[in-house]
């Protein structure tokens, strides 16, 4: 469980994020919604340690990380896909996948993992030894994923995952995610700017505009009838 | 012939040597995008502290261990005290005087203990008359061992680097450090690993010139320094084969040169081929072009 | 402790002391003792080597690893022409001079096109290949043996026109050049052209959105540091009358490294200090000599880190980059910012058709796009969408993989960014890019750069022209400062500034460079709501003048009252144009930025 009360994150004079707060639990997805500049890519990175934060705390599982270096709360479990689909693109997928493998938990055998994954993702199977950087987009996410996921990590940190994908890639992504998320013990965390598909598999969304946060609380609570224009105000102004 | 013969081999074997330096300082432009400025003294320092821990009467390997050990320190002491302090305070080319001031205290220090005089450097490969004959050309096997070993440690290098989780790694990192932090990569570990790893390479190398040449002196190594680096240009900066293909183009070309024009124009030449290549194709052979998407 | 340094400060640049402390050694020199009158020639052939170490290194920001041989060629070539070819010393110490101007200017030739550390290594490397040079063409240079018997003051045979100059002589010609030098660098750092080289050096972006020619910039500073090195070099050789190669080695290289540093890198003051001290420090203090590799090594490895600005920072208040006396008369004359309006000429900006390609992504898709004059248009959009690659294909950043750019109906499609910044397109950048120790007036007149046109030779002599032009620039920034309502922070460096005065700032160089048309990158982030009114002010006011204005910015409620028009970009092609009200309408927007399932419920 991921609690974080209270938090600002500012980059020099610049107040990215201003006193969230908000819970994210086990075997549930929380969304984190907002027009670009919202955030919400601050707020992740300051979860995963690489923004410092002017105030507040993030609290995993009871212990007080707040603290703690980004290294140190990548091994305590925190994995964060960050945006703009960064991997390490002169690398080979299985390289790519076994690097994320070595500094993980390794709960299991490397060769296991990477079983999970190509049967999960075939299409990651055929490519294996090709570089990284010559995938399309909707496989570059994938491995990305999979890289985040065979960390066996107990927070999953998605920023904007479904970014320049189609729709079809976009639906399968969601169901590894969704799938992923009631899985085991992790608690999800991912941010859109595309509403629509993070409401679909959120149990709570928050929705954040220039750092401050407009509305929390259940996603269904956004989707029912009605709602989407005031979600789009939210946005839009 | 036989004059054209002995310079290409002795530049090949020279210029393995010059790759080798070159190997190593792409280790910490990989990690840090920095180099050793003051690579020389590294170099300096095994070579020195072998050949006079030999004068008081250790055993050669024991003087190589604890030589390369020195260094391997070195490294580590670098990264601290100049680079790292360097990055965050002192603008974005501090880091290249503070690497040449610690080189020039390295080889102060030297100087001021152990005397500016040239010091006789033990034969631990072979003897300077020792020579092997193929296809009637009569070769130094000094100079043979010192190529095989820089090539096999090229190799080894190289092996390490694309087969090993380490290499993937140290790669990992050059590639997207922020990246590598947020999957728990022990970053700082791999920096200062980087930068062992590079200097150990400078070791080397100067243990293997001061073999060729005979002597060491606290003044040794600044060139080679310079010549590493133009085969790491040539070869394209952060490549390893590229390393190689530079450190032997350039070894051959300078003898050539200096043998059929004049020594002098031995260290022009390098020169020469590092404007080149600048102005032609600054990524070198081997390099990516850099695209900039501001 | 500051008012201290300011007292100190205005102390030792008062006019009169100086001409006065100048007379006093000019007379003093006739009763010095031999000794004496030999270290103070040295000191000033060493003042005036630091200075090209402060152009080169403080100014612009590189590292030359082998300055030595500059001040090589210097003495060398005068020593050659006037011993070997006979020819007078009138003109063999320009043309050693210039000389090794040029030498350094071939130099730097990649300049602009390499990382700076590539550079390093280059003089570096040429550092070692003038020592064989000097050491191998034994006929020219005496090889290894040196070349002795120069015209020198002290074996008595310096002699030009007919007269021959002691050295007490020499010494006052010394200093009388050594103080003229001082006073060129210290005009040609208070110049467009000066603040110019500090601009290339802490964001090369910033600098071509002024106008300012990257590569030739950093090309005059080596000419300029290698002219400065060489004239001392020159004066040198007819000082000691023999050179050897072991004077031009890598440790005279890093010793003047040392003294610049120590005085520090931004100080003239300071680093006349520092060379000086460090011309007596081997006579005073025997000991110093055989520490003195180690020191050298000690003061490089750590002064950088731990202090930065020497010599000069811990006993000068901080340098200015403008002249006073300049300033006295501009602060008097006032003038309206309607000169904005002059050359704004109502423009307007087509983009055909335009395609940018990075690899295999493609970042923007056959956009065409008008940008109207005398309007306030929005560029917004999702993520990725392609509003920053749009602004750098039409700033001249890069040149788009296709289409076309077009200027009121000319075609500037090709132009690079300083181009396209003198034809009067002026962006803006997210994170203000500013020289941080620079006051915001001196900030935004780098602005005028491209607006002036004096040269570093007018500059540095202080002529009329330069003169003129300067004051202009003045007034006219002293304008911009009141219409930005920043006049309270204008003489304070941005360093220390909040980031709403930094973001002004950078909206008022940009304005300095007479922009027919800006494009804005956020201007809005990171500002307060009062902050953001007065910026929404501005901007109006800058429409009535007539410049056109392109801003990409995510804050929507600031946009709602400013622009006449917005353009919804996504994932690179344009997917609507029209009023604010409309766009939060329009369906294809909600979904470009809530999916599609915000479009069903709306």
């Amino acid at each position: 469980m991921l609690e974080i009360s209270n938090l600002s994150v500012s980059y020099g004079p610049i107040q990215a994020v201003k006193g969230f707060s908000g819970t994210a639990v086990n075997g549930h997805i929380t969304g984190i919604l907002g027009a670009n500049g919202a955030g919400k890519s601050s707020l992740l990175r300051a979860i995963s340690g690489l923004s410092a934060t002017t105030s507040g705390h993030i609290k995993l599982d009871g212990r007080d990380i707040t603290g703690l270096a980004a290294s140190e709360r990548a091994k305590l479990g925190i994995a964060h896909a960050m945006e703009g689909r960064r991997l390490f693109r002169h690398l080979s997928v299985a390289e790519n996948l076994r690097l994320a493998w070595s500094f993980g938990a390794r709960k299991s055998a490397l060769n296991k993992a990477l079983n999970e994954v190509y049967e999960r993702f075939p299409i990651l199977a055929e490519k294996s030894g090709s570089q990284a950087g010559l995938l399309s987009g909707g496989q570059q996410q994938m491995m990305i994923l999979s890289c985040a996921t065979i960390r066996d990590p107990r927070v999953l940190l998605l920023d904007e995952p479904s970014l320049g994908l189609s729709p079809l890639i976009t639906t399968q992504i969601y169901e590894f995610i969704g799938a992923f998320s009631k899985s085991g013990e992790v608690c999800v965390v991912l941010t859109e700017q595309m509403a629509a598909i993070a409401l679909k598999v959120a149990t709570d969304i928050h929705v954040l505009r220039q750092g401050s946060t407009v509305f929390s609380g259940e996603a269904q609570e956004m989707t029912r009838d009605g709602r989407a224009s005031e979600l789009s105000s939210l946005y839009l102004g | 012939m036989d004059f054209f013969v002995s310079l290409v081999i002795a530049g090949a074997c020279v210029g393995s040597v010059y790759a080798l330096v070159a190997v190593g300082l792409n280790m910490t432009f990989w990690t840090t995008k920095t180099l050793n400025f003051g690579q020389g003294a590294v170099m300096m320092l095994s070579a020195m502290s072998t050949a006079l821990l030999v004068q008081y009467g250790l055993s050669d390997v024991v003087s190589i261990v604890f030589g390369l050990l020195l260094v391997a320190l070195t490294g580590v002491l670098v990264e601290r005290i100049a680079i790292r302090p360097a990055l965050k305070t002192a603008g974005s080319m501090g880091w290249v005087i503070a690497t040449l001031g610690f080189g020039i205290v390295i080889q102060g220090v030297t100087a001021r203990y152990f005397g500016s005089q040239a010091v006789a450097f033990p034969e631990v490969l072979f003897q300077v008359q020792d020579v092997v004959t193929i296809w009637g050309q009569s070769i130094s096997l000094q100079y043979l061992a010192v190529l095989c070993i820089s090539l096999v440690l090229i190799i080894v290098l190289e092996c390490l680097t694309r087969f090993t989780v380490l290499g993937t790694a140290i790669q990992a990192c050059a590639q997207d450090m922020e990246l590598a932090v947020v999957q728990g990569l022990p970053v700082n570990l791999i920096i200062s690993g980087s930068f062992v790893l590079s200097s150990l390479l400078a070791g080397v190398a100067g243990i293997l010139v001061a073999q060729i040449s005979g002597t060491v002196d606290p003044a040794f190594g600044f060139e080679l320094v310079m010549f590493g680096f133009v085969a790491a240009v040539l070869g394209g900066m952060g490549n390893s084969g590229g390393a190689l293909l530079g450190g032997i183009i350039l070894g051959i070309t300078s003898k050539l040169v200096g043998g059929y024009i004049s020594t002098a124009a031995e260290h022009g030449i390098a020169f020469g081929l590092l404007i080149l290549m600048l102005a032609i194709r600054p990524q070198g052979f081997f390099g990516r072009a850099e695209v900039n998407k501001a | 402790m500051n008012t201290l340094r300011e007292k100190l400060t205005t102390l030792l640049t008062n006019k009169y002391l100086q001409i006065f402390f100048l007379l006093t050694l000019l007379v003093g020199a006739g009763y010095m003792k031999a000794g004496t009158l030999q270290i103070l020639s040295f000191a000033l052939i060493s003042i005036l080597f630091t200075q090209s170490i402060y152009i080169l290194t403080g100014m612009t920001g590189q590292i030359s690893l082998g300055h030595a041989a500059f001040f090589g060629v210097g003495a060398y070539g005068t020593a050659i022409l006037s011993k070997t070819l006979g020819l007078s010393l009138l003109f063999s110490i320009p043309i050693a001079g210039i000389a090794a101007s040029l030498v350094a200017f071939i130099l730097s030739y990649p300049a602009g096109r390499v990382k700076e550390v590539y550079l390093a290594m280059m003089t570096l490397g040429f550092g070692q290949i003038f020592l064989e040079v000097a050491r191998e063409l034994t006929a020219l240079t005496g090889g290894v043996m040196g070349l002795s018997g120069v015209p020198s003051a002290g074996l008595g045979t310096l002699i030009v026109l007919g007269m021959k100059l002691s050295t007490v002589d020499y010494f006052q010609f010394l200093l009388l050049i050594t103080a003229c030098s001082v006073i060129f660098v210290r005009n040609f750092s208070q110049s467009r052209l000066g603040r110019s080289l500090f601009l290339v050096h802490y964001s090369e972006l910033a600098a071509g959105s002024v106008g300012i020619v990257r590569r030739q910039t950093k090309q005059l500073a080596y000419a300029l540091s290698g002219l400065f090195a060489g004239f001392a070099g020159a004066f040198y050789a007819h000082l000691v009358g023999y050179l050897g190669p072991d004077s031009f080695t890598i440790s005279r290289s890093i010793e003047v490294l040392v003294i610049a540093i120590v005085g520090g890198l931004w100080s003239i003051g300071g680093q006349i200090l520092s060379a000086i001290f460090f011309t007596f420090l081997p006579e005073q203090l025997q000991v110093f000599t055989q520490y003195q590799f180690i020191a050298y090594g000690l003061i490089l490895t750590f002064t950088l880190i731990l202090f930065r600005r020497g010599i000069g920072g811990l006993l000068f208040s901080a340098s200015r980059f403008i002249r006073t006396s300049i300033r006295k008369v501009s602060d008097k004359n006032k003038i309206s910012s309607d000169f904005l309006s002059i050359k704004a000429n109502h423009t307007n900006i087509l983009v055909k058709d335009i395609t940018m390609k990075f690899g295999g992504l493609v970042a923007v898709n056959h956009v065409s796009l008008d940008i109207p004059a005398r309007q306030i248009t929005a560029l917004v959009g999702p993520n990725g969408s392609g509003k920053s690659t749009l602004v750098n294909v039409i700033a001249g950043v890069f040149p788009p993989t296709a289409g076309r750019v077009l200027l009121n109906d000319s075609d500037v499609t090709s132009r690079s960014d300083a181009q396209m910044a003198k034809l009067g397109v002026i962006r803006t950048f997210q994170d203000p890019r500013l020289v941080p120790h620079f006051t915001v007036r001196e900030n935004i007149l780098l602005g005028a750069h491209a607006q002036m046109s004096y040269s570093w030779l007018e500059a540095g002599l202080g002529l009329p022209r330069a003169y003129k032009q300067e004051l202009l620039a003045l007034e006219q920034c002293d304008s911009i400062i009141e219409l930005l309502d920043i006049a309270e922070v204008a003489d304070q460096p941005v360093e220390s500034l909040p980031y709403g005065y930094r973001r002004m700032t950078e909206l008022g160089r940009a304005l300095m460079a007479r922009p027919r048309v800006i494009l804005l990158d956020e201007p809005a982030a990171g500002l307060s709501d009062l902050e953001m009114q007065s910026l929404g002010v501005i901007l109006k006011k800058l429409k009535s003048l007539g410049i056109t204005i392109l801003l990409i910015e995510h804050h929507m409620d600031f946009l709602a009252d400013l622009v006449d028009e917005v353009v919804v970009l996504d994932s690179g092609s344009i997917i609507f144009r029209g009023t604010m009200l409309a766009m939060r309408e329009d369906a294809a927007v909600i979904e470009a930025y809530l999916g599609t399932e915000g479009v069903e419920h709306a």
